[in-house]
């Protein structure tokens, strides 16, 4: 089992959980709230979503231009940067605008410029990456209606 | 006729959701109820005859007892998986009812005076016996009991499939009240013997129509749910989303860089993921997606949409 698996797995991700089960499931993982938010705000193009560390509470953004299944998708992917619980960033703080890094202590990004990263930073964000799929295979995973479950 | 049709629909059925009911155990009571009910029709001799089933058995008519078991048995689990479905509360839960009357059923079939060799009208050969006459009303009414009490607890909640489960019930409901008066007639010799024997198979047509009915209705729903595990529109949408992906990826040429995370069992998966591809290389190329396929992506990205019940947009 890897670490993307092994990640999912501790929290106690379950196939079927809603979005709102998920994200409570992170947030316990993580052990403190964590609050999802678009953004307006400039950050480089290359990246579709970010999780702020502060210190009582993590804040994870998005482009408010993204459709909901992007959108969705860089959330999740934000959910994997908290599961693995890396020090490993793809963009530290210097990256986005003032107004966002006021108060942040750690930043994780979802970075599509591969190429620009470091080897480490580069096996965290493969790592949210895959860990982004388990979550959306779980988020998005058949749901049986309750006749399917008693009588399917 | 309406036997052997009620006995190979519950042969597929009960071999269809086999799978099914080992991985999940809600699905368990409906599939033990098609269980016992195939065992019971099993002992009717379609198969192998009734004769050499009961010598198998001694040769003493413990068929029949076999075969009313099974049913109550059947009967029992169907009305168990309908009270946990329905999340009624039902009064005839106790396993202990079962037991009783499987109990009772048995005490007074073994009490049955001088059972003889196999028949296969053993009730009727037997009915002037008080014994045998207890033996197969209580063993009826046992069964209309566990449906009445099945319709009973859903009365409220008559929606889909369990208009199906009523339905059925209530026409089973019929034929054992049928077969009780029968059985009473013929006992108590009420018209005669040729009264009584003109109404010995009332029973059969109702009771296996609301048998029949029921596991229609359960089968329906098993078939319903396999048909859309195949997943059939988003194989198509797949297959549409890959040509965007593979026309893409030949423009991209080294650039198109895969960050699937695979493999993928389900095709609704597999699409998400070739979504979620092709707006990484729209966001590093936005000229690579174009105008027409804009149309196919939106369309099967507007599935994944409920992330907007945790984001505040």
């Amino acid at each position: 089992m890897n670490i993307a698996d092994a990640a999912v797995e501790a929290a106690g991700i379950q196939p079927g959980m809603s979005w709102s089960q998920l994200h409570q499931a992170v947030a316990t993982a993580f052990g403190h709230p964590i609050t999802i938010a678009p953004t307006a705000e400039r950050i480089p193009p290359t990246i579709t979503g970010l999780t702020l560390y502060k210190k009582d509470h993590a804040q994870i953004l998005f482009k408010r231009t993204d459709d909901a299944l992007y959108s969705g998708h860089s959330i999740l992917h934000e959910f994997g940067h908290i599961l693995l619980d890396s020090f490993a960033c793809s963009a530290q703080a210097g990256a986005i605008s003032n107004d966002l890094s006021n108060g942040v202590i750690r930043v994780r990004t979802r970075e599509l410029d591969l190429d620009s990263m470091d080897p480490l930073a580069r096996v965290t964000e493969d790592a949210a990456e895959r860990i982004a799929f388990l979550l959306a295979r779980a988020v998005y995973g058949r749901q049986f209606t309750p006749e399917e479950m008693f009588f399917g | 006729m309406i036997q052997q049709i009620c006995l190979a629909i519950v042969l597929a059925l009960f071999v269809m959701r086999a799978p099914s009911a080992i991985r999940q155990g809600k699905t368990r009571a409906t599939w033990f109820a098609t269980g016992a009910g195939l065992l019971s029709l099993f002992t009717l001799g379609f198969v192998i005859p009734a004769g050499t089933l009961d010598a198998a058995l001694g040769g003493t008519n413990l068929l029949t007892l076999l075969r009313d078991v099974c049913g109550t048995i059947s009967f029992w689990f169907f009305r168990d998986a309908l009270g946990e479905y329905s999340g009624a509360s039902y009064r005839l839960r106790s396993p202990l009812f079962l037991l009783g009357l499987l109990g009772t059923s048995t005490i007074l079939f073994l009490a049955i005076p001088n059972r003889g060799t196999t028949s296969e009208n053993f009730i009727a050969a037997h009915i002037s016996d008080t014994a045998t006459w207890l033996y197969a009303t209580i063993y009826i009414l046992g069964i209309a009991a566990l449906a009445i009490d099945a319709c009973w607890m859903v009365r409220r909640r008559l929606k889909s499939v369990l208009i199906v489960f009523v339905l059925g019930s209530a026409i089973a409901v019929l034929g054992c009240l049928a077969e009780a008066r029968y059985l009473a007639l013929a006992h108590f010799g009420v018209g005669g013997a040729g009264y009584a024997y003109a109404h010995e198979n009332d029973s059969t047509f109702p009771f296996y129509l609301g048998t029949i009915l029921i596991v229609c209705g359960i089968g329906g729903v098993a078939l319903s749910s396999r048909i859309s595990g195949l997943q059939l529109g988003w194989r198509l949408t797949c297959r549409r989303l890959q040509r965007i992906e593979t026309r893409c990826k030949l423009e991209l040429g080294i650039h198109a860089e895969d960050r699937i995370g695979g493999p993928y069992d389900r095709p609704q998966d597999r699409a998400y993921a070739t979504l979620v591809n092709l707006r990484n290389w729209e966001v590093l190329h936005p000229d690579v997606i174009r105008l027409g396929d804009h149309k196919v992506i939106s369309r099967a990205s507007a599935a994944f949409s409920s992330i907007q019940a945790i984001a505040a947009r």
